[in-house]
Order: structure tokens, then sequence, then C-alpha cells
């Protein structure tokens, strides 16, 4: 591999002022089962390959799918060509923040590796956890468990100088329990994922979360609606998640520097009050074994934790190299891309709401009549957040009843109804999410604390 | 022999599993109940006993109450070349499994939990006389 790095000479030769090939490799499994039958078993290897040329201030970018020296020296003479295209109608003006040019390999130090698991010994897990969730109770009508492991090898090399080789593993369990009784169908849904091999079906207790939800499934049998209207609510974890990854989107430079779309509402506003003072929310691609963890971003940029908002305050968005020299700052760590065929964006990773003081029982001390919402079924994200949640229950005199509601759909404007949240739980969780964007396909996550906010509006 | 038998039946899931490489069950006075080590391997290369077991698992319940954790379904400890796993089996018995880094840790925690409520169907809550097996 350590030859690519050679063919990046003849961009600069034809004039590039800078080039990078990358090159993904993915080794991936999917499974699924539905009812206790393996009906689909993917195994699959990808090799993807992007290369990229700045040639008088405009990008130019080809892909192949091999790293035979003769196909790649065509990809750059593509990418060049395409370049000197833009640069001829005079669309040139972008240029990269400095970085120090790096040299490393990281390897799965203490993970094991997925593609050495036997598929029988995957499928056993999953179809363990199958049985366990449908010999619940005969109501429990189906049961589908999507599962996909995958150990992304990536290497960069650019005429800077730079070598990196890191290896990324990812495992995910997705579950849907549908249960049914008479004309009443009811259906939940969760997701195991992280950056991880086996361990995530390990310390993860999948049988345990495919009871739990086949248990709440069945107990939406009997969920009555909730009521609508503004009210106080409390979310969990999961809710909260969505809310700090809403807000960490926002945060990504190119759609913050677009100030006429719904999402460009953070655009001029880096170091404003712009969240209520008791919210700190970061971005951490380093943190272990979450949906989203790298040590080099896909421009060799190493990666850090970074604050988008400190005591309420828009601390700065989340930078390429191209867009943090446009800002006139460092990059973040935060170019990615679903693999090599695309070209590097600046995109979340996992977002966190720094979790407080509040412990689960004091949140709902104060609630005189309210409602306790858990889970997420689906959302539109955006400044205007719409969320279907999964299951509720009531909250009267600060207690929480026993009583089963639906998940009511909560709708909540980021920049006004943040300022409503009085409380901010201790603990942790995170939700996995898979953030789609036309044909790109991003993993991330959004953790953070149980919320309770005073009033917000279920629809 | 017909003990043996139906905990070698019973256990066949945890010792069938590649890396597995020795099962005990202890009651909770710390008396060994059965235990059964891979044939290649050297005896004394496990050397945990009934009562280490026992201490392992009260210090550990005292701990999960501590902790604030709903109880306690396992205790996994992790070294560099392997992992050992204990589990309650009811009140009156302990499950012990080791393992090399071959074994996939979510199928061994998925076979001890089958396992478990095996052993639970076979030996109820009393204690049973021991039994040995292995080379």
């Amino acid at each position: 591999m350590e030859e690519l790095a050679s063919v990046l000479e003849r961009a600069l030769e034809l004039g590039a002022s800078y080039a990078d090939v990358r090159v993904t490799k993915s080794f991936r499994t999917r499974m699924s089962v539905v009812n206790g039958n393996v009906e689909r078993v993917v195994p699959s290897v990808d090799l993807s390959v992007g290369v990229r040329v700045l040639y008088q201030g405009v990008w130019g970018f080809s892909t192949c799918n091999s790293t035979s020296k003769d196909d790649l020296l065509e990809a750059i003479s593509n990418a060049v060509k395409l370049a000197k295209a833009g640069s001829s109608i005079g669309a040139g003006r972008i240029q990269l923040a400095k970085v120090k040019a790096v040299t490393d390999r990281v390897e799965l130090e203490g993970i094991s590796d997925s593609r050495e698991v036997p598929l029988e010994e995957k499928q056993e897990i999953i179809l363990e956890s199958d049985k366990i969730a449908r010999e619940l109770d005969p109501r429990i009508v189906r049961t589908q468990f999507d599962y996909e492991d995958c150990v992304v090898e990536r290497h960069l090399f650019s005429s800077e100088g730079g070598k990196i080789y890191e290896i990324n593993p990812f495992t995910s369990l997705r579950f849907t329990i549908t249960a049914r009784e008479g004309d009443r169908i009811e259906r939940t849904i969760g997701r195991l994922a992280a950056s991880a091999g086996q361990e995530l079906l390990a310390f993860a207790d999948p049988i345990e979360m495919a009871q739990g939800l086949a248990m709440e499934a069945l107990d939406l049998l009997k969920a009555k609606h909730p009521p609508s209207g503004r009210m106080p609510i409390i979310v969990d974890n999961k809710i909260a998640g969505l809310i700090a990854l809403c807000v960490d989107l926002m945060a990504t430079a190119t759609l913050a520097s677009v100030p006429e779309s719904e999402m460009g509402v953070f655009y001029g506003r880096v170091g404003k009050q712009i969240l209520p003072e008791t919210l700190d929310i970061t971005d951490d691609p380093t943190s272990p074994g979450l949906p989203a963890s790298y040590k080099y971003d896909e421009e060799g940029v190493e990666s850090r934790p970074m604050k988008i908002i400190e005591a309420g305050v828009l601390k700065g968005y989340l930078h390429s190299r191209e867009t943090a020299y446009k800002h006139g700052t460092s990059p973040t760590g935060h170019a990615r891309a679903p693999n090599a065929s695309f070209l590097p964006v600046p995109m979340v990773s996992n977002a966190i709401i720094d979790p407080r003081d509040y412990t689960f029982e004091e949140l709902f001390e104060d609630v005189e009549r309210g409602i306790y919402a858990r889970g997420i079924v689906g959302a539109t994200i955006g400044r205007f957040v719409q969320c279907k949640t999964m299951i509720a229950q009531t909250i009267e005199n600060g207690e929480l009843k026993d009583e089963i509601l639906k998940g009511p759909s909560l709708r909540l404007d980021l920049l006004k109804d943040l300022f409503s949240i009085d409380a901010i739980g201790s603990d942790y969780d995170y939700l996995p999410l898979r953030l789609t964007r036309a044909d790109e396909a991003y993993s991330v996550s959004g953790g953070g604390p149980h919320l309770r906010f005073s009033q917000l509006e279920v629809i | 022999m017909e003990f043996k038998e139906d905990m070698e039946t019973t256990l066949a899931g945890l010792t069938s599993l590649l890396g597995v490489n020795a099962v005990l069950i202890s009651d909770r006075e710390g008396s060994k109940t059965y235990s059964w080590y891979r044939t290649d391997l050297d005896k004394r290369d496990v050397r945990v006993a009934g009562e280490e077991l026992l201490r392992m698992l009260q210090v550990s319940q005292g701990f999960g109450v501590n902790s604030n954790i709903g109880g306690l379904a396992n205790i996994i400890v992790r070294g560099p070349k392997g992992v050992a796993i204990l589990a309650p089996v009811g009140e009156s018995f302990i499950l012990y499994v080791s393992a090399d880094k071959r074994a996939n840790l979510a199928l061994l925690l998925v076979r001890i939990r089958r396992a478990v409520e095996r052993l639970l169907r076979m030996l109820g809550g009393g204690p049973v006389g021991g039994v040995s097996i292995g080379p």
C-alpha cells in the first residue's frame, strides 16, 4: 500500500498544489433474523479509492475500485482535469488550513476482530435473543433482528507527507418487536451499536434488550393515548441524545454557512449565547466504543473532543481543513466520509449533553402533572425537531404512575424550547443513529442525561 | 454416574465452546460440586477453589448492592490471557467458567445464561454430592 504515496507526485507534476489518496476496505457481515428464521446473510468486502487534488483553488475528485498504479494514475489525471475545468471558469477560492503531516498506524487494540468470529457464533447470539422475545408471550407475533458488523481499513496518503493507516470496528444490532391483540398492533424498536466487535453483544446484553422491548410492546397493547398540548415533560437519554445530535449537526461548518437554510441558524453566532446556561454539548470522536469513534479524520487530522456549546454559548463549528481556513481557525478532526468514494465533509460524530446533578427521583419531585417519555420511533430533525417517542408514563404529584401511555409526538424549536429545560439528570446513555443524506450514510450517536422541560408541546 | 452424565449434558454448551478451559460448580458452603477441565489443560493452571468463588461472589454482591446496579447477574474478570466468569445459580450454587482469548465472550455469556437456567432446573436449591471429571 505504501507505493500509493508515490503516485501523488504525478498530481503535483500536473500542477496540483495538494493531493491525497484515500483507500477504504470494508469487511462486512449483514444478517437478518425474522421470527427465528435466518432470512438473509450477506458477507461482503468493498474496496473504494478516492483521489482528491487541489488545483488553483478548485477541488478535483475521482474514484476507482483498484489500487493498481495504472488505475490510480488515471484517477489522478481525471481529478486534475476536472479541477482545471473548474478553475478555467474562475471558481477557485479553496485553501486548506495548515496541519502537521502525520505518519501513524492505528490497530484494533484490545477489540475483537469480527472477521475472525465464525458466522454461526454471531447467529447463535441473535437467535437466542429472538427466542427469548418470542417465548415471552404468544401476543409477540413478529420479531426482526438486523445485525451488521464491519471492520474498515482506511489508508490516507497526502502530498504533504501524511501516511495514516487506521482500522475501525463497528457492530450494530437493530431489534423490531411487534405485539398484537385483536386489532391492536404495537411495535417497539431498539438498536445497539458501537465501535467494537463482539464486545457489543457481550456487554450491551442483546438478550436483555430483546426481552425489554418485547415487554414494552406488550405494555403498549394496553396503553392509552397521551394528552396533547403544552405540559411538563421529562425525556430519557435517547431523546436527549437526539436533541444533542440536532444541535451538533447545526454546528457543522457547512450547514452553519448557509444562513438562508433552516439548518443554518448558527450562522454568525459563534461566541453568542444561543442556549440556556445550564447546557454544555460536546462532539467527541475520541470516546472509545461510541459509534463514531476514530483517531484520525478523513484528512489525517487527529480527532479531539470539541465543546460546541459551553454554558449555552456557541463555541465554534465542526471543521474540515477547507472550512477551517475559510473561518480563520484550526481543523477540528471532523472531516468524514462514508468511504473513500466520497469527498470528506465536516460531519458530527458523537454528540453529548453533559450530565448535571439531578438523580432520577429528584427529576420527578416537582412535577405536579406531566409526562415521562422514553425511546424514539422516528424523528424529523433540524431547528424544529418532531419526534415520535416510543412509550410514556404519567407523572402525578411528583410520582411516576404505572399506567403506560402510547409514546407522544414531541415538537421542539431548539432555539426556544431548550430554554425551558429546568433540570438535568446525572445519568448518561446514548442513542446510536445512522445519518443519511442522499446516498451518504454516517454512523453517529447522540447521548446525554434525562432532561426535564417545564413546558413542551405534545402533538 | 447418572448425575455426572446429566451434568455433562447440561454443560455441553459451555464445554464445547472454543477457548473454554474450565467449568466449576460450587455450593454456597464453598464445596466443589462439579468440575470439568479441558483435556489438554494442566489442572494446576486453574487453582481457584470453591471458597474463593464464594468469597468473590459475596464481595461482588455487596458491591453490586452499593453500586445500585440491580443485583448481580454475573462477574466478568478479564485478563491479558483470557476471561473468568462467575454466575450465581439460584441461592445455592455458583458457576465458574474460565476461557482463553479464543472464546467469543458474547457467545460465552449467552451459553452461561442457558446453562444457569438448566442448572436451576436440575439442581434446584439443595446441595448435591461432589463429582469431578477431566484429566
